[in-house]
């Protein structure tokens, strides 16, 4: 299974991935912003994590973009962000998200959202 | 009157102005209306321009133009006031904060890596070196303290924000004394040009933040509880 990480930060990538790694999820590709997510994005991208706030597009305007499109209508989309109002969490629902991880999260919670849309992997 | 005479004239005349209407606003800057002594003259001079053709147009457009450029000055004070006690606290907060959560971070990768030493001295132990079931599990624990370490760095993505954003608000400071600058940037001598005077520069847009400004590492259970009702009555609408 193939997960595109977005994140403008390097280092919540590399959390990111690791704790993916941790939970048996080894093949991800990563993008730095919406842009990138999107020229990276096709059809063997299986699930999409992604950062709100990033430059050139951000992690609403990219799960807009994607249910735009015919191989982006149904992947699951996972938010991973420290915005955490109510108004904010509702847009990112009404954007197309999925499940929504506030900032800083645990590997477990992180496991429990991907879980909760997928069917987890044999460990 | 000589044009350059009249020139002359003028500047003195908005240099006294200016250099008295700077002593009145240090003197009662709160309590002092809007409408100024030089307004009341500019204004009389302006009427009278009507009855007594004898005053130089040039000279009316100059009352008007020192008094559109104190008022620039005035307002520009009260920008640099707003900023002084409004966005200098705010900036000053926020780099509390970011201090705050870059101590408590430390304090809990410090706190994991101690019992990351510990577990790798338990498994140097005599009694664990012989037994691998209890090595498996300690080796286990360590496994989960150095996730807990990776975990604790997302500080960083919370202070990198955090920092975004006091770095937002100094350029914002930055531009308003810019546009309170540029009122000065005016020919120090010369004819005086009324129509010359365009007001505050125009900000461009601002651009979509790439940070959250209330990014915070605080109560994130209680902002996941929130997170996790709000999807599940979501998931009810469908």
């Amino acid at each position: 299974m193939k997960f595109l990480v977005v994140d403008d930060s390097a280092t919540m990538r590399r959390i990111v991935v690791n704790s993916l790694q941790r939970i048996g999820f080894t093949n991800c590709v990563e993008a730095a912003d919406g842009v990138e997510a999107l020229a990276r994005f096709d059809s063997s991208i299986a699930f999409v994590i992604t950062d709100w706030n990033m430059p050139n597009m951000s992690g609403t305007e990219l799960v807009q973009a994607l249910r735009q499109r015919d191989d982006g209508r149904t992947v699951p989309v996972l938010m991973v962000t420290a915005r955490s109002v109510r108004e904010d969490i509702i847009t990112a629902l009404e954007a197309g998200v999925n499940n929504y991880i506030v900032k800083p999260f645990t590997p477990q919670v992180l496991k429990e959202k991907i879980e909760s849309l997928i069917v987890a992997p044999a460990a | 009157m000589a044009s350059e005479r009249v020139s002359e004239l003028l500047y003195d005349t908005a240099s006294t102005l200016r250099l008295l209407d700077a002593e009145l606003g240090e003197l009662a800057p709160r309590s002092r209306p809007d409408i100024t002594a030089l307004a009341t003259v500019a204004s009389a001079v302006e009427s009278a321009s009507g009855d007594q053709p004898q005053v130089p147009e040039v000279f009316v457009a100059a009352m008007r133009e020192v008094h559109a450029m104190l008022a620039s000055i005035r307002s520009g004070r009260e920008h640099i006031r707003s900023a002084a006690t409004e966005r200098l606290a705010l900036t000053s907060e926020r780099l509390d904060v970011v201090s705050s959560v870059t101590e408590h971070a430390a304090r809990d990768i410090m706190d994991a890596l101690e019992r990351a030493v510990a577990k790798v001295d338990a498994l140097e132990s005599p009694d664990v070196l012989v037994n691998r079931d209890r090595s498996q599990v300690i080796r286990s624990d360590l496994r989960e303290e150095l996730y807990t370490v990776m975990s604790h760095m997302q500080f960083h993505d919370i202070t990198s924000q955090q920092i975004m954003h006091v770095q937002s608000l100094l350029v914002e400071m930055e531009t308003r004394l810019t546009d309170i600058a540029s009122l000065f940037d005016r020919p120090a001598s010369g004819r005086v040009d009324a129509g010359s005077y365009r007001g505050l520069p125009q900000r461009a847009a601002a651009p979509s933040l790439t940070f959250d400004p209330d990014a915070t590492i605080a109560n994130a259970e209680a902002r996941q509880a929130l997170a996790d009702a709000l999807v599940e009555r979501g998931r009810g609408d469908d």
